[in-house]
C-alpha cells in the first residue's frame, strides 16, 4: 500500500522546502500590537478558530496580506480621523463673518484621485500573485480527501485508503467530524454536497471555501504542525448551523498508518472469529442500521456518500460510527463524547440539536431504556482493543501551556 | 462654545397656508401630497426600525453568553433573517424615500412629484410589503433563511414551510413599490426642475436622489426575476437553482445550479448597497456645508464620483462570493474593480473634510450625525477594501469581521445619515425644532453604543466566529467581545429612546422653528414650515447653485456662473437670462409675497392608488394560503389572489379614468 509510506516521504520532503516567510518587523509589531489589544481585554483565554494564527504556509500567505492591508489601513484611518478632529478643533466658528468660499480644488481633488489609486494598484499586485499562487497549489496536491458537506455534520472520505487492505477495489475509509490528515502531505479536499450550501473552514490552516451542490470545489493546503485544529461550517445551512463544527487532526505519518490500521480492526465486542467474518452489533442497534455503518460488523448497509435522498425520509446517511468512542465530540460540537452525553445524544436527540435529522427512537417508543443501555455501552466500545490512537496536541491558538508542555 | 449660533425662533409667518388642510383619516389614505406621503414614509419607516431594532437586541441578548438558550436556534435564525430584510428594505430604503419626497420637490421648485398618484401607489404597495413579511409572525412562519436567502435551503426539500414564501412574496410586493417610486422621482427631477436649474446647480442630495433612482431602476429587476424564478421553484416544481431534485423519490441531477441564484442576487444585492448609503451621502453634502457656511468642496466631482460609485457598483457582485470557487480569474478581476470603488468613495471623505476645513463650523446634531458618517463610514470603507483582497476575504467572509464592516456602512454611514437627516429637515417638516441637548445626548449615546457594537465584531471575525450563529461553546474564546457588544446594543436602544422621547416632546413645543433656522442654501429654506400644500406660490427661478445664499450673501457667495443662463421649464429651453443682471434669488422672496393662490392648481386627493395597492396586497397573500378550499380547483388557482388581481384592476381602471382635478 503505497499511501502511507508516500506519506511518510512528504513530510521529510516538504520540511525542507517549507515556505514560511520569518514574520517580519511589521508582523510582529501588528501581532504584539494585537496581542495588546487582547491581553489588556483579559482575553488570554485561547482561540482555537483564530484566523490571525497562521499554522500552514498558505494561511501564513494570507495573514502577510492582512497584515499589509491592517497597517495601510492603520495609516488612512489614523489620518483621516486626525484630519476630521483637527478641522473640527481649528475651525470652529468664531466670528459672525463668513468664511471664504472655496468651491474646490481641482489639483487637491486630482492628488486624492490618483493617491488612492496608486495605494489600491500597489495592493492589488501581491493579491493577483497569492491568488494564483494558491490555485497553482492545487495542481501539485497528493493527499486527496472526500468531504460531504450534510445538514449538519461533514463526512469524510480517503479515497486512495480502500476499507480493505486486501481489496483495492473496495469502499473507501469513511468517517465523520473529524478529518485525520498526515503531517505534511499536501491535502486536497475534494468538497460536496447533495443538499445545501455550507462553507468549509479552518482559519489556522486556510481560508473557507464553499461546499456547493452540483460542483466539487477544491481546497488544498499542507500543515506542518501537528495539532488539533479547529474547524466550523461557515455558510448558513439551516436550524443547526452554529453546530457543524469538525476538528482536523494533523498527526505524523506513523500514527496516521497506526489509525488506518485501528480503523480497518474490528472493534472488540462479541467477536468470534471462530463462527463469523464479521461481528454482530448488539440488537438494539437495529433501529441505527438504516442510516450508520460500523466497520467490520453487519452494520454496513447506510448508504454512505450521497445516499439517496439528501433529506430525512430513508436512505439518508448518518456518520460513519466506526472508532466513535474515539471521537471527542458527538453532534457536530454540541456535545463532549462521553456515556452520560451519549444516553442525553439519544433520549433527547433532537432537543439537544433541534432540527437534527435523526429521529428520537426513545421519545417514539423504539428504544426502551434497557436498549439505550445497551446501545450507550456498546458506543464506547467503538474503539480498537489496545485503545484509541493518540490525538495530538491542541494546535496553535488553542494550545494552552500545559498541552504544550506535554507534546 | 459661545460662538454657536442659536436658530432663530420666530413666529409663523404672516402668510400662512391660506387654504386649511383637510384633515383626519380619510384625507390620509387618499393623499397624493409628496409632503404628506414623505410623512407616511417617514414614521413607517421609524416603526420598522424599532421593530428590527428590537430583533437585533434579542439577538445581542442571545449572545451575550455562551449556550444561551433564550431563543431556539429556529426562533434565532428568523430574527437575524428579519432583522437584516426589515432593516434594509423596511427602515433605510423608506427612510430614504421619505427624504425623496418630501425634500426634493421642494429643494427643485415643483409643485409635487410627477405623478403624484403613483407616488401614493409606491407608498401603498410599500407598506403592503412591509405588512406581508411580517404578517409571518402570526402565523408563525417567519422567514429564516438569512437576507440573501441562498438557493438551494430556500427550495421546497430544505424549506418545505411557508417561510421562504412570506420572504420571497413580501420582498417581490416591496420591490414593485421602489421600481414605481424610482421611475416617478426619475422624471420629476429631470422634468419638474425649477426654471434655471441645470443639471449641475441641483443640490446635492436631490443628485443623490437622481443616481439612488436611476440604480434602483437598473438593480430591482435582477431580483424580480430571481424571486419569480424561485417562487416557480416553490410553487410549480421548477429547479431553476437546485442542482438536485427528489422525483417520485429518487434523486435526479436538474442542471440547475445555486450559483445562478448568487448571481442574480448580488447583481442586485450589491448596487442595493449603494441604493442604501447614496441618499446618506447625499443628507450629508447638504449638512456639512450648511454648518461649515462654505459650498460644498469640488461640488462637480462630488457629483460625478455618486455616479461613479453607482456605475461601479454593478461590477463588484462577485466580491460576495469569493468563497464559492469562481476560479482565479474571475476572482482577481473583481478583486480589481472592488479596489476601484473605494477611489471615488475616498474623494467624497476628503471633499467633505475640505469642505469643513476653512469653515466658519457650528455642531448643532445634525452636523454631529452628519460627521458621524465621515468618520464611521472611512472605517466600513477600508474594510471593504480588505474584503476586495480575495484571500483575506476568504477568511473573512461570513464571519463577524463581514458583520462590523457592513453595520459601519449601513449603521455608521446610511442611519447615522438619517438621523442627521432628521434632526436637520425635522423643522422644516414639523416647524419646531428638536431639543439640542436631548439632541446631543443621543448623538453621543448612540456614537459610543454604535462603536462599542460593532468594533467588537472586528474582533469576533478575527476571533473566527462566523455570522449567523444562534449560540458559540466556551471553548471558543468569543465571549468577552460578545459582551461588549451586547452591551453597546442596549447603549443603541437607549439612545434611540432619548431620540422617540425628544420627538414626542418637539411635537407638542409652542415655538416655531421659522423658514430657515440654520441659514442654509437650498430652496427647500425659502417657504415657510412646514411648507404650504402647492410649495412655492410662483415657481422660482434658479440663477445659482444654493439659491439662497446668492440672494443673502450675493452671486459672490455661489460658484461662478457663465454669462447667461438657460431658462428651462420641464426640462425645455424656454429662455435665457442674463445673470448678471439679476439680483440672484430676488424672486423667491418677491412671489413670495403675495397671497394670491387661486391660480395654483392642484391634483385632487385619491383612494384609488390605496385600493390598487390593497390589490395587490391581496394577490400576495393569496399565494400563502395553503388551503385547498379556498382554491379554483380547475387551475389550482388561489380564489385570493384572482380577488386581490380583480380588486388591482378595479383600482388601476379609477385610476386612469379619475379627472386629475
Amino acid at each position: 500500500m503505497g499511501r502511507q509510506t508516500s506519506a511518510h516521504d512528504l513530510a521529510s520532503e516538504h520540511q525542507a522546502t517549507r515556505r514560511r516567510p520569518a514574520p517580519g518587523r511589521l508582523g510582529g509589531w501588528a501581532a504584539l500590537s494585537l496581542l495588546v489589544v487582547l491581553v489588556l481585554a483579559g482575553c488570554v483565554e485561547q482561540q482555537p478558530y483564530s484566523t490571525i494564527s497562521p499554522q500552514t504556509a498558505k494561511a501564513d500567505d494570507i495573514q502577510w496580506l492582512y497584515q499589509i492591508l491592517f497597517w495601510a489601513s492603520l495609516v488612512v484611518f489614523v489620518a483621516v480621523q486626525a484630519g476630521i478632529v483637527y478641522t473640527i478643533l481649528r475651525f470652529r466658528r468664531s466670528s459672525a463673518n463668513r468664511p471664504e468660499q472655496v468651491h474646490g480644488n481641482t489639483r487637491l481633488e486630482i492628488a486624492w484621485t490618483i493617491i488612492p489609486a496608486v495605494i489600491l494598484l500597489v495592493l492589488f499586485i501581491p493579491t493577483a500573485r497569492i491568488i494564483f499562487d494558491h490555485a497553482a497549489a492545487e495542481e501539485n496536491a497528493d493527499f486527496v480527501i472526500d468531504i460531504y458537506g450534510k445538514q449538519w455534520w461533514w463526512e469524510i472520505h480517503y479515497p486512495e485508503i480502500p476499507a480493505n487492505p486486501d481489496d483495492p477495489e473496495s469502499l473507501a475509509l469513511v468517517t465523520a467530524n473529524e478529518v485525520r490528515i498526515p503531517q505534511g502531505a499536501n491535502v486536497l479536499f475534494n468538497l460536496q454536497s447533495n443538499n445545501v450550501i455550507h462553507s468549509f473552514w479552518v482559519p489556522q490552516l486556510s481560508g473557507k471555501l464553499d461546499v456547493m451542490p452540483g460542483r466539487q470545489n477544491q481546497l488544498q493546503f499542507t500543515a506542518d504542525t501537528v495539532g488539533e485544529y479547529f474547524g466550523e461550517c461557515a455558510e448558513f445551512c439551516g436550524a443547526a448551523h452554529a453546530w457543524m463544527r469538525f476538528k482536523v487532526l494533523v498527526v505524523p505519518p506513523a500514527e496516521f498508518d497506526a489509525w488506518v490500521e485501528a480503523w480497518r480492526a474490528p472493534p472488540p465486542v462479541d467477536a468470534d472469529p471462530e463462527t463469523a467474518d464479521v461481528v454482530e452489533v448488539p440488537a438494539a442497534f437495529g433501529v441505527c442500521l438504516a442510516c450508520h455503518q460500523v466497520n467490520g460488523t453487519n452494520a454496513v448497509i447506510a448508504p454512505q456518500g450521497f445516499g439517496t435522498n439528501p433529506v430525512p425520509d430513508t436512505g439518508n446517511p448518518g456518520p460513519n460510527l466506526t472508532l466513535l468512542a474515539c471521537r471527542d465530540f458527538i453532534g457536530a460540537g454540541v456535545l463532549v463524547n462521553n456515556e452520560e452525553n451519549l444516553r442525553t445524544w439519544l433520549t433527547d436527540t433532537d432537543r439537544v440539536k433541534p432540527g437534527v435529522y435523526m429521529p428520537n427512537y426513545y421519545d417514539d417508543g423504539s428504544l426502551s431504556d434497557g436498549q439505550v443501555d445497551e446501545l450507550v455501552a456498546y458506543l464506547q466500545t467503538l474503539q480498537p482493543e489496545g485503545g484509541c490512537p493518540p490525538r495530538p496536541p491542541l494546535g496553535g491558538d488553542a494550545a494552552t501551556p500545559e498541552a504544550v508542555a506535554q507534546n | 462654545m459661545a460662538a454657536i449660533v442659536h436658530p432663530q425662533r420666530v413666529p409663523a409667518p404672516a402668510y400662512a397656508a391660506p387654504k386649511p388642510e383637510a384633515t383626519g383619516l380619510w384625507s390620509w389614505l387618499t393623499t397624493i401630497d409628496h409632503k404628506r406621503i414623505g410623512i407616511l414614509y417617514g414614521t413607517s419607516a421609524i416603526f420598522f426600525f424599532l421593530l428590527g431594532g428590537l430583533e437585533a437586541l434579542i439577538i445581542r441578548t442571545q449572545l451575550i453568553r455562551p449556550e444561551n438558550s433564550l431563543v431556539s436556534d429556529q426562533r434565532y435564525n428568523e430574527l437575524f433573517t428579519m432583522h437584516g430584510t426589515t432593516m434594509i428594505f423596511l427602515a433605510i430604503m423608506p427612510m430614504s424615500a421619505a427624504f425623496f419626497n418630501y425634500i426634493v420637490p421642494l429643494q427643485i421648485g415643483a409643485r409635487d412629484v410627477a405623478f403624484p398618484r403613483l407616488n401614493a401607489f409606491s407608498y401603498w404597495v410599500f407598506l403592503a410589503g412591509g405588512i406581508i413579511l411580517n404578517l409571518s409572525w402570526f402565523f408563525n412562519m417567519v422567514p429564516d433563511t438569512g437576507w440573501y436567502g441562498y438557493a438551494p435551503l430556500t427550495s421546497i426539500m430544505f424549506s418545505p414551510a411557508d417561510n421562504v414564501d412570506f420572504w420571497a412574496l413580501g420582498i417581490q410586493v416591496l420591490g414593485l413599490a421602489s421600481l414605481a417610486a424610482a421611475f416617478n422621482f426619475i422624471v420629476t427631477i429631470i422634468n419638474l426642475r425649477a426654471p434655471g436649474m441645470t443639471m449641475m446647480r441641483l443640490p446635492i442630495f436631490t443628485w443623490a436622489t437622481l443616481i439612488v433612482n436611476v440604480l434602483i431602476a437598473m438593480a430591482f429587476p435582477a431580483i424580480t426575476i430571481a424571486l419569480a424564478l424561485l417562487s416557480f421553484d416553490r410553487f410549480v416544481g421548477t429547479s431553476f437553482f437546485s442542482a438536485y431534485n427528489l422525483v417520485d423519490g429518487n434523486l435526479i441531477t436538474t442542471g440547475g445550479d445555486p450559483l445562478l441564484w448568487q448571481h442574480l442576487f448580488w447583481v442586485f444585492g450589491h448596487p442595493e448597497v449603494y441604493i442604501l448609503v447614496l441618499p446618506a451621502f447625499g443628507i450629508v453634502s447638504e449638512i456639512i456645508p450648511t454648518f461649515a457656511r462654505k459650498p460644498l468642496f469640488g461640488y462637480a466631482v462630488m457629483v460625478y464620483a455618486l455616479a461613479a460609485i453607482a456605475f461601479l457598483g454593478f461590477g463588484v457582485w462577485v466580491h460576495h462570493m469569493f468563497t464559492t470557487g469562481l476560479g482565479p480569474t474571475v476572482d482577481s478581476v473583481f478583486a480589481g474593480t472592488t479596489m476601484l470603488i473605494a477611489i471615488p468613495t475616498g474623494v467624497k471623505i476628503l471633499n467633505w473634510v475640505a469642505t469643513m476645513w476653512g469653515g466658519s463650523m457650528v455642531f448643532p446634531t445634525a452636523m454631529l450625525f452628519a460627521i458621524g458618517l465621515v468618520s464611521q463610514f472611512t472605517i466600513g470603507g477600508l474594510s471593504g477594501v480588505m474584503h476586495a483582497v480575495v484571500p483575506v476575504d476568504q477568511q473573512h467572509n461570513d464571519s463577524y469581521f463581514v458583520v462590523a464592516h457592513f453595520h459601519y456602512v449601513l449603521f455608521g454611514g446610511s442611519i447615522f445619515a438619517i438621523f442627521a437627516g432628521i434632526y436637520y429637515w425635522w423643522p422644516k417638516i414639523s416647524g419646531h425644532l428638536l431639543d439640542e441637548r436631548l439632541g446631543k445626548m443621543h448623538f453621543w449615546l448612540q456614537f459610543i453604543g454604535f462603536n462599542m457594537t460593532f468594533f467588537p465584531m472586528h474582533f469576533l471575525g478575527l476571533a473566527g466566529m462566523p455570522r449567523r450563529y444562534s449560540s458559540y461553546g466556551e471553548e471558543s474564546g468569543w465571549w468577552f467581545w460578545n459582551v461588549v457588544a451586547s452591551i453597546g446594543a442596549y447603549l443603541i436602544a437607549i439612545s434611540i429612546l432619548l431620540f422617540l422621547y425628544n420627538v414626542a416632546r418637539s411635537l407638542r413645543d409652542s415655538r416655531r422653528a421659522g423658514d430657515n433656522p440654520w441659514d442654509a442654501g437650498t430652496l427647500e429654506w425659502a417657504m415657510s414650515s412646514p411648507p404650504p400644500v402647492y410649495n412655492f406660490r410662483d415657481i422660482p427661478v434658479v440663477t445659482h447653485r444654493d439659491p439662497l445664499w446668492a440672494e443673502k450673501y450675493g452671486s459672490h457667495a455661489v460658484p461662478a456662473d457663465e454669462g447667461t443662463l438657460d431658462v428651462t421649464l420641464g426640462g425645455a429651453k424656454v429662455g435665457e437670462a442674463d445673470v448678471a443682471d439679476e439680483d440672484p434669488g430676488k424672486q423667491i422672496e418677491h412671489r413670495m409675497d403675495t397671497d394670491d393662490t387661486h391660480d395654483i392648481h392642484m391634483p385632487n386627493p385619491s383612494f384609488y392608488p390605496l385600493v390598487a395597492a390593497l390589490g395587490i396586497f391581496l394577490a400576495a397573500l393569496g399565494l400563502l394560503v395553503n388551503n385547498p378550499w379556498i382554491t379554483f380547483q380547475l387551475l389550482s388557482l388561489p380564489s385570493l389572489s384572482v380577488l386581490g388581481l380583480l380588486i388591482m384592476i378595479f383600482g388601476i381602471y379609477g385610476w386612469s379614468f379619475e379627472p386629475a382635478g
